[in-house]
């Protein structure tokens, strides 16, 4: 059996976790940084559904349009923004960030829609990573914009847990965030690797990639939130900016 | 485990102080750095792929 074919469905599983623990902390906070990062985290595991979807039942146009525009296109750059409304202390960064963001994500979901698919170049029990590019036209404009969204993405989720990491390691306060920072950095650049690489023709690394980035990005998550005495912790926090 | 290194332990758990060790002294910044290198890296490449620079598949 292909290891490939099996890997998304514990990526699946793992953000199923994920998004739960993030969404359910945003009800209770009302930190539009958790509600970014919850959607985000819901087009990752939407993504390797499709995958495991793909990869064992018969072509299916819409769950490879939630497969390439919400697992391929936008949810590191969804993820991304939670750690920009985190970090920014500009109102308007957050602003409009959020609202190019959004804008881009509405331009890649229309131009997917005036795309033409060719179904009949799907492989059935073949991982849609090896496939996908010849079901899309050559010339597909969605193709050139992912890269955008994905340096993006890359940008600000690893650049950001990277630049929190180095913050709280300069005052040596916190350290659960310095290494749930580096673990969440780490996840990222996992998965941009294994992405890049899929770009030159490379797939076969694409769904370990996914599911080592989903584990490493949820215990880093859940090291950096870990609890700390109340008030210690707002002393330090303050510290580090 | 006797009461004072319970007590220890328990001290440094609660503390949001960071430890004095190699790892976070010595571990910690190189991997910070290499992170940092590595993301750079790879938005060349990806930026490259975006300008047509590197071929794609």
């Amino acid at each position: 059996m292909n290891l490939n074919l099996v890997l998304p469905f514990f990526s699946t599983i793992i953000m199923a976790v994920f998004v739960v623990g993030v969404l359910h902390r945003y009800v209770a906070r009302r930190s539009a940084f958790f509600l970014f990062w919850g959607i985000g985290l819901a087009m990752f595991g939407l993504g390797s559904f499709a995958e495991a979807y793909l990869a064992v039942l018969p072509f299916n146009a819409f769950i490879f349009f939630i497969w390439y525009v919400f697992g391929a296109a936008l949810n590191a750059a969804w993820i991304g923004q939670g750690t920009v409304m985190l970090l920014a202390r500009r109102p308007w960064v957050r602003w409009l960030t959020s609202g190019l963001l959004i804008a881009g994500s509405l331009v890649v979901i229309a131009v997917w829609f005036g795309m033409s698919l060719d179904a009949s170049r799907a492989v059935a029990g073949q991982p849609v990573s090896d496939w996908y590019r010849n079901v899309m036209p050559p010339d597909a404009v969605v193709r050139k914009l992912t890269p955008v969204f994905n340096i993006y993405g890359l940008l600000t989720l690893a650049g950001g847990a990277i630049w929190s990491g180095y913050l709280f390691w300069r005052k040596r306060v916190l350290p659960n965030r310095v290494v749930g920072n580096v673990l969440i950095a780490l996840g990222a650049l996992l998965i941009g690797s294994a992405s890049t690489l899929t770009r030159f023709g490379i797939g076969e690394y694409l769904y370990v990639g996914e599911l080592l980035a989903a584990a490493l990005m949820y215990v880093g998550f859940r090291q950096a939130g870990a609890p700390a005495p109340a008030a210690a912790r707002q002393e330090a926090v303050a510290q580090a900016r | 485990m006797d009461d004072k290194r319970r007590a220890d332990l328990e001290a440094r758990r609660a503390s949001v102080h960071m430890p004095h060790t190699t790892f976070y002294e010595r571990v910690v910044p190189i991997v910070l750095i290499g992170l940092g290198v590595l993301t750079v890296l790879l938005i060349i490449v990806a930026a490259t792929i975006l300008l047509g620079i590197t071929p794609w598949r």
